[in-house]
């Protein structure tokens, strides 16, 4: 039995994100769903593309097939029902629509092969997951997203597992580099204070300043514009310790900080989840250096990685140094997708 | 037939109503959506309508009342809409989601109809019933246990029992397999079984839509009724939304339109956020034309659309926003107006106008017609305007309508079987709204204004002038003194 098992137990829901295609992650899935039903632990599968990405909704959101066994309860669009061997009961039409047609909740009769395709929007999904929950599963798995943008956000699921491999790029180093930054942006902890409320009142303001312990927010009615590099500014009295930060962060937003003189040491930027940081490693890197680091509203826990050494291209990697290497530069466990 | 457009409809406040109508299931939603009001020979059913409502209303007092109405709702917010799957049975094999919609449907129908039979016999309503659908219900569930999900059982069929008694061996034997070769030799088998399944399923599917058909019409029928039976449930919320009265309906005899104290809840919403309260407006018309005149700002539009919505909503078979109503059964219900043409200022929105005047007079000649005119001609020049508008008055007194004008131009309304002002400044002391626009603010004089106005309807002789508050307007707003003297 693998170690994956005990790492999902305490966690409702779990969503797998691959790095790229040909990861591991169907592998990785297949296996989990396997020890799932030796230990007859009831389970639901379905899985989200890309949130409001229209163009790539077709090949984001099919993945390959799993197996599943007797007693399982799917969601997936109905165009796929004829590629699922499995004999099916449908429990419900749940009128969310994509582009193969309406999502259907199936329970399995049979073991058999299904192909999975659900919503790609978060909110959807977390209708599909409350109807799921109606069903008594005991765990829902999330065949997620490709990429670094992918939706570590809690509204997808509790947990996740990453999957990388030497598919996504021939350089050792570079696929151990962005995964290792993939895994910081996912681990990122959580922020104390109660923020949400803040958000709320915040309206249209990118960037809120925190001010003290109880997080008292502090907007400015003026008409400056409020950023990081202001608000730090040298000499500048109060100086808050947090800056929530509403939407997305690019390099081109934390460039002019970067080129400021503000004082970062210990003060910390919160977003919403890992995904809404779209800085280049490189970008994170220097920040980090000058003493900033990040918070998030909602955490999401990487449970851990699993590798694959073999390229769909052709090449591999040597598994051992590659394990090592990864395992070294990165704080979860590891795990060789070829052992499951 | 009367169609209204959007525009129509939202300008006369019908749109405002029919948004906040809230059907539960799929079939009240497009009953909704296609709402239109009843043909002179439906008028049994719109006859049917009112006299429903009005069994319902009567029992308000009933503890029971309300929650029968909730159970209901409930069970029509499960129900999936079968109407394309009840299509599409007639030439093609459903599938197993058409199949697990039809049954759900079906349970819904069984628990709705008892029900609903109680509900009838508790008000007294009638012409609306559902059919027993059991035995279809049966065929889709063998078992007949009645949840409402749905398998292709192996009741169905022996052969298919057994087909996937040796596809679970085959599973079985795939789990315990010893290496990869035992695995996928067994995969292979299981593959060879999973294609015998997929047969034999399909064939049970072609039986199953076959034995379907003799009740598609049973099943459409109380998909029809539970339509109906949504929009009458939402027919009784909106006869909260104001003080309203059952319509009596005149089919031939006599041709006269009345309403007293009438309402108009959309205009009646946005003066509440301004602190004021709609007036109602009552007025009696006969055949022919009848006229409203009055100042700016006097309400004459709204006494208008007031009107026009309240004829609608009868003809819908709504209770209507007033305290006594009478409205016959027009065969079709006309309106011409600028503004509900996007086009912008001069010749074409006269244009526009006429040839909706045309309309008007080919359609008047089919039948009893409820014609409305809002400021007809407002937008070309007084003299020719005046005449336009007399000589259309004229026009309609001779044929068989019913028909209102708003105008604002002189020596028109004479010619008018009746006629009609809004009070408008007429009583408002005038120093003290000048203080109140002072102390307001200038941008706020409109608003003043309108707190000040009398929009109560008033009879009046047909020659009687109209008032003549323009001036006074621009005095109260603060025209500049300059222009001002320039007045004569």
């Amino acid at each position: 039995m693998s170690i994956l098992l005990d790492l999902i137990r305490n966690y409702e829901s779990v969503s797998f994100i691959g790095m790229c295609k040909n990861a591991g992650k169907t592998t990785t899935m297949n296996r989990i769903i396997r020890e799932l039903h030796q230990e007859q632990i009831t389970f639901a599968a379905t899985t989200v593309g890309r949130d409001g990405e229209s163009s790539d909704l077709v090949t984001n959101t099919v993945k390959p097939g799993i197996f599943i066994y007797r007693d399982a309860i799917i969601a997936t669009a109905a165009d796929l029902l004829k590629h699922c061997d499995i004999t099916k009961e449908i429990l419900d039409t749940t009128g969310i629509y994509t582009p193969m047609g309406q999502i259907i909740m199936l329970r399995a009769l049979s073991d058999g092969f299904v192909q999975l395709a659900g919503p790609s929007i978060t909110t959807q999904l977390a209708d599909v997951s409350k109807e799921f929950r109606t069903c008594g599963v005991e765990k829902i798995l999330i065949d997620g997203a490709l990429g670094r943008k992918s939706l570590c956000t809690r509204k997808v699921s509790e947990s996740t597992i990453l999957c990388t491999g030497a598919s996504y790029h021939k350089s050792m180093a570079k696929v151990i580099g962005d995964t290792a930054y993939t895994c910081e942006l996912l681990q990122l902890p959580e922020a104390e204070e109660e923020l949400q409320p803040i958000l709320d009142e915040a309206g249209e303001h990118k960037y809120i300043p925190l001010m003290d312990p109880e997080a008292r927010a502090w907007v400015d009615k003026s008409s400056d514009k409020l950023t990081p590099e202001t608000i730090w500014h040298q000499g500048r009295h109060p100086v808050p310790e947090k800056i929530l930060v509403q939407g997305g962060l690019t390099d081109a937003m934390v460039r002019p900080l970067l080129q400021s003189n503000a004082r970062m040491a210990g003060k910390k930027l919160v977003v919403r989840d890992g995904s809404r940081i779209l800085l280049s490693a490189d970008m994170y890197e220097k920040l980090r250096i000058r003493g900033l680091s990040f918070e998030v509203m909602e955490s999401i826990r990487l449970l851990a990685i699993t590798v694959n050494p073999f390229s769909a291209y052709g090449f591999h990697f040597d598994k051992h140094e590659f394990r090592e290497k990864m395992s070294a530069a990165v704080s979860v466990p590891v795990v060789d997708v070829r052992d499951l | 037939m009367i169609q209204f457009t959007y525009e129509q409809k939202s300008s006369i406040g019908l749109q405002y109503i029919l948004e906040r109508l809230n059907p539960s299931s799929p079939y009240g939603e497009e009953r909704v959506r296609k709402l239109r009001p009843y043909a002179r020979e439906e008028i049994e059913f719109l006859q049917r309508d009112l006299d429903n409502l009005e069994k319902i209303r009567m029992q308000f007092g009933h503890t029971d009342l309300v929650p029968r109405m909730n159970s209901l709702k409930r069970i029509f917010m499960r129900m999936k809409d079968v109407r394309p799957a009840l299509k599409k049975a007639g030439q093609m094999c459903l599938n197993d989601i058409e199949f697990f919609e039809l049954k759900n449907f079906l349970i819904c129908c069984e628990q709705a109809g008892s029900i609903w039979n109680g509900f009838c016999g508790l008000t007294g309503v009638t012409g609306l019933q559902y059919e027993d659908t059991t035995e279809a219900l049966n065929l889709l569930d063998p078992d007949l246990r009645r949840i409402p999900t749905f398998v292709l059982s192996d009741r169905y069929s022996e052969t298919l029992a057994q087909i996937r008694a040796e596809k679970r061996e085959a599973e079985k034997q795939m789990a315990a397999a010893a290496d990869q070769n035992d695995y996928e030799q067994w995969k292979q088998k299981r593959h060879g079984i999973v294609l015998l399944e997929e047969n034999e399923e399909q064939k049970i599917r072609e039986y199953l839509t076959q034995s379907l058909i003799p009740f598609l019409d049973r099943i459409s029928h109380n998909a029809a009724v539970t339509g109906e039976i949504d929009l009458l449930f939402e027919k009784v919320s909106a006869s909260h939304w104001g003080t309203v009265v059952k319509p009596t309906i005149l089919m031939d005899a006599p041709r006269r339109l009345t309403l007293e104290q009438a309402g108009n809840p959309w205009v009646a919403s946005f003066l509440k956020e301004r602190g004021q309260e709609f007036t109602p407006i009552s007025i009696s018309l006969e055949e022919g034309a009848g006229a409203i005149t009055g100042a700016n700002m006097g309400g004459k539009s709204v006494a208008l659309k007031t009107i026009t919505l309240n004829v609608m909503l009868a003809l819908c078979g709504f209770f209507v926003y007033a305290e006594q109503a009478e409205i016959p059964m027009f065969d079709d219900v006309l309106m011409v107006s600028e503004e509900l043409q996007s086009v912008k200022q001069g010749l074409s929105s006269f244009g526009a106008e006429i040839v909706q005047m045309q309309h008007v007079a080919e359609t008047v000649e089919q039948g009893f017609c409820f014609v409305v005119l809002d400021e007809f001609a407002r937008g070309t020049n007084p003299e020719e305007g005046a005449a336009l508008v007399r000589a259309v008055i004229r026009y309609l007194n001779t044929k068989k309508v019913i028909a209102l004008l708003v105008t604002h131009f002189d020596h028109v309304a004479e010619y008018a079987r009746v006629h009609y002002q809004v009070a408008g400044l007429r009583d408002m002391d005038v120093e003290q709204v000048g203080h109140e626009i002072q102390s307001a603010g200038r941008e706020k004089g409109v608003a003043v204004i309108a707190r000040h106005m009398n929009y109560g309807l008033f009879r009046v002789e047909q020659d009687l002038d109209c008032p003549k508050d323009a001036f006074r307007i621009c005095r109260l707003l603060g025209l500049t003194q300059e222009i001002m003297d320039y007045l004569d």
